[in-house]
């Protein structure tokens, strides 16, 4: 599966970004963060299902960044290196405090409510509300695969690199995942 | 990993494939910016080293603080006569330690004391050691 906001297109002079925010350019750093902000928040709003935990996830994601930009050699992707970043500030933060709240509708918005009547719209608001309530459920390494592969749509062999596990492990979490998913949401029909 | 899976179970993780979809579709953006946010917070870190960050908080320590310590173990040493020190590098942590040498003191020798004093002192008050120590001998009398 392949979502439209997927893998984020290179920033503009990303390279000479770069090279600027390791010599200490905090301005070329947060022009670099500004482009890939959005899709860190929404790999830790769907990884920890309120916004205010998502904000400290990518807050927390983006000074680590900062503080481990030497050691960033390019092998990876930049947007590989930050969803790597990403993820790991989320787990750390479901580890420290599991969130309970689910997302609030603010953060739920019909993809096409103009194509919807308001009976359809209230059984789709219905069945996101059970389906991130059920991902919510996951265990934390099954959740990042799902949030990564099947919300952010990258390919299995993204997902091994960001989580540093196998192509088989990649695998083996998205099928219990989704067949955990597909059993809490036939549960609560 | 599991053995592989049946026809069924196959189908089964499949059904939620839709509604995966759907959900990756919503636009999501956080309501104000983060980047500006978290700019600020590293702005005002500087001239704050963090050197431990544990499940039971943040330790920062100041570089004046630390410099304090460093020229005065620097100004023990035989041969300084001065020693005036400043903490440098936004990422890494750079010891700067300048000095004013005692006439005749062979002054590679003296420079390599310094930054073993020095790398000893910043070791001891902020836990950490730093990557680089540059000694300047700016003078002799």
């Amino acid at each position: 599966m392949s979502s439209e906001a997927a893998t984020p297109a290179t920033a503009p002079d990303e390279r000479y970004l770069l090279r600027a925010a390791r010599r200490g350019d905090l301005e070329a750093f947060g022009t670099l963060m500004r482009h890939y902000e959005t899709t860190m928040y929404r790999v830790a709003l769907r990884m920890l299902g309120t916004p205010a935990d998502a904000e400290d996830a990518v807050q927390e994601a983006m000074v680590r960044a900062w503080r481990s930009l030497r050691r960033y050699r390019g092998d990876a992707a930049l947007s590989t290196w930050l969803y790597r970043i990403t993820t790991n500030c989320c787990l750390t933060l479901i580890e420290r405090r599991r969130p309970t709240t689910p997302l609030d509708d603010e953060h739920h918005h019909d993809h096409h409510p103009e194509r919807l009547d308001p009976a359809d719209r209230l059984e789709q608001r219905e069945s996101m509300r059970q389906l991130l309530q059920a991902i919510d459920g996951l265990p934390p390494e099954q959740r990042a695969v799902v949030v990564l592969r099947d919300l952010e749509g990258l390919s299995y062999d993204e997902v091994a690199d960001v989580l540093e596990v196998s192509l088989a492990a990649v695998k083996g979490r998205l099928h219990r995942a989704r067949l955990r998913l597909a059993d809490e949401l036939e549960g609560l029909r | 990993m599991t053995a592989d899976p049946t026809e069924q179970e196959r189908a089964r993780a499949a059904s939620v494939d839709g509604l995966l979809g759907e959900l990756a579709r919503q636009p999501v953006r956080p309501s104000r910016s983060i980047t500006d946010r978290t700019l600020r917070s590293l702005r005002a870190e500087r001239g704050l080293l963090t050197v431990a960050v544990g499940a039971g908080g943040t330790d920062r320590i100041s570089e004046a603080a630390v410099a304090r310590a460093v020229a005065r173990e620097v100004s023990a040493l035989d041969g300084v006569r001065q020693a005036s020190v400043r903490i440098a590098g936004e990422q890494e942590l750079r010891v700067v330690v300048e000095i004013v040498a005692v006439l005749d003191t062979p002054l590679v020798a003296l420079a390599d004391a310094v930054r073993a004093a020095a790398r000893q002192a910043v070791e001891a008050t902020a836990g950490r050691a730093p990557e680089v120590v540059d000694v300047h001998v700016h003078d002799v009398a």
